[in-house]
């Protein structure tokens, strides 16, 4: 457990002094600030745009930087061989992958965090009361992430460059929003094998359109347990599966 | 009980600059490697570059896991990483968090070795190896030679059995030459296992209790230090086994 702690510890720490760190929270909080002037085009609906630019902005800089810790981290500390200082102690691979996974989640927990807050402040000071979803969506953010990490963590491990695990996690990032569609098409093909391919790649596609659903403050509580049940489940075959090739990994 | 022992052990390394998911197996690491090293005994590697000295050590640690063989520390096989509570490892280039502190990475990487070592045992290693007055300097700031110090004071800080050191005085400047040998004169006195492996023929004539010739990968000759001296110097020996 000792070893668990330092290992999240030391991961944060690692994180939030990195300069991108602060240059992707920059950027969010440039974005929330220009919400400002664009939810102007809102008329009416001005708090609407705050709030929906607001959940973009947050989103969008906590997945590049779940995406960069993730794909990169583990990648850079086996390439500038800083991980002989990790694998010459008494470390199982798997609470080393589980510390820097849960280290890298609450990084990124805390950037969402820094810019949900942020967000309800400038929706407070434009005269926007509060909702249940302002609480709602950064728990959901925090829960996507957890899936992007994981799914990062693994495709670092199967792929041999920085850029390819990258890119695929984007790809796959992109494709879990079009889970149904996928789904639909599956349901049309003919050929036995596109039924297969499609049943293969809808397994690794997370489902991450369950995490951004259109109308957060109606749904029941069943929803987001059910989004939480998921999100275990994913994660932990995600990270039992980088396990299964870090474990007999040489450096 | 040995406190490290090598049998017959195969190592073959996969050629990096194939980029694909399953390399072919081409070059070789170590081959047939057996000797074993006693409790308290400083045993020295010598060999060129690439003749396997360092891929020795890493078995030992279980970076590497043998292709056949058995590779065991205080009877119990280098793949468990239990045996590696009581290891100390100096690589022969140290790389670290940049971001963290020194005393940050020794926090660190003593409690992943799973000793409960205070902030007062972190300052005392710092200061034998020379970095007492750069506790709160982030690691990125450091020279190479002080990094190397700091790699010294990490393989130190957990108090452990066995030595593992790798050309431990790469990037050193003449003095941390001098101050290094001396610590590794005192840390064999205080009854430490040390395994070294070195460039430098008159460090491992001085410090080791025994020598071992390593050529692309096999163990050509090992013997007591005192041997090698009386058969004529360790350096001529070295030379011709090699060439």
């Amino acid at each position: 457990m000792r070893k668990f702690a330092a290992l999240v510890k030391y991961t944060v720490v690692e994180n939030v002094r990195q300069k991108l760190f602060y240059v992707l929270g920059l950027f969010g909080v440039v974005v929330l600030a220009g919400s400002g002037i664009l939810s102007a085009i809102g008329g009416e609906q001005k708090i609407r745009v705050l709030r929906d630019l607001g959940y973009f902005a947050a989103e969008y800089v906590a997945l590049f930087s779940a995406v960069l810790v993730g794909a990169t981290f583990i990648y850079d500390e086996i390439e500038n061989k800083s991980i002989y200082m990790i694998a010459a102690r008494p470390v199982s691979r798997w609470v080393y992958l589980a510390g820097r996974y849960f280290g890298f989640l609450l990084s990124v927990a805390a950037l969402l965090i820094f810019m949900a807050a942020l967000n309800v402040a400038v929706i407070r000071l434009s005269g926007g009361g509060a909702q249940r979803g302002d609480a709602l969506m950064p728990i959901l953010s925090i829960m996507k992430m957890a899936v992007v990490l994981a799914l990062a963590m693994f495709l670092a491990m199967l792929t041999t460059s920085k850029a390819a695990s990258m890119g695929f996690t984007l790809l796959l990032w992109g494709l879990g929003h079009f889970t149904a569609e996928m789904d639909f098409l599956s349901r049309l093909a003919a050929s036995p094998l596109v039924k297969i391919l499609s049943r293969v790649t809808r397994f690794v596609v997370p489902t991450l359109d369950k995490f951004s659903p259109l109308d957060v403050n109606t749904l029941p509580a069943r929803y987001f347990a059910g989004v939480f049940v998921y999100t275990l489940c994913y994660c932990a075959a995600a990270l039992s599966a980088a396990w299964l090739i870090f474990r007999r990994k040489e450096f | 009980m040995d406190a490290v022992v090598f049998d017959s052990v195969y190592k073959n390394y996969r050629d990096p600059s194939v980029k694909y998911l399953f390399k072919p197996r081409i070059s070789q690491g170590v081959e047939g490697l057996s000797f074993s090293v006693a409790k308290g005994e400083t045993l020295g590697l010598l060999g060129l570059n690439g003749a396997g000295k360092t891929t020795a050590l890493k078995l030992i640690l279980g970076i590497l896991l043998p292709d056949s063989g058995r590779v065991s520390v205080a009877g119990v096989p280098s793949s468990n990483p239990s045996v590696l509570r009581n290891i100390g490892y100096l690589p022969e280039v140290s790389y670290f968090h940049k971001n963290l502190t020194v005393f940050e990475t020794l926090d660190f990487l003593s409690a992943l070795s799973g000793a409960r070592v205070g902030e007062e045992r972190i300052r005392e290693t710092l200061s034998m190896v020379g970095l007492g007055a750069f506790l709160s300097r982030k690691v990125g700031n450091l020279s190479k030679g002080m990094q190397q110090r700091l790699a010294l004071a990490q393989s130190l800080i957990h108090d452990p059995e066995i030595l593992i050191y790798d050309e431990p005085t790469s990037g050193l400047d003449p003095l941390g030459i001098k101050e290094m040998r001396g610590l590794l004169e005192s840390l064999k006195k205080s009854g430490k296992t040390i395994i070294l492996s070195s460039h430098i023929i008159s460090e491992v004539e001085k410090l080791c209790d025994r020598v071992g010739i390593i050529k692309a990968g096999r163990l050509i000759k090992i013997a007591r230090a005192v041997e090698f001296s009386r058969a004529g110097e360790l350096e001529n020996i070295f030379v011709e086994a090699v060439s």
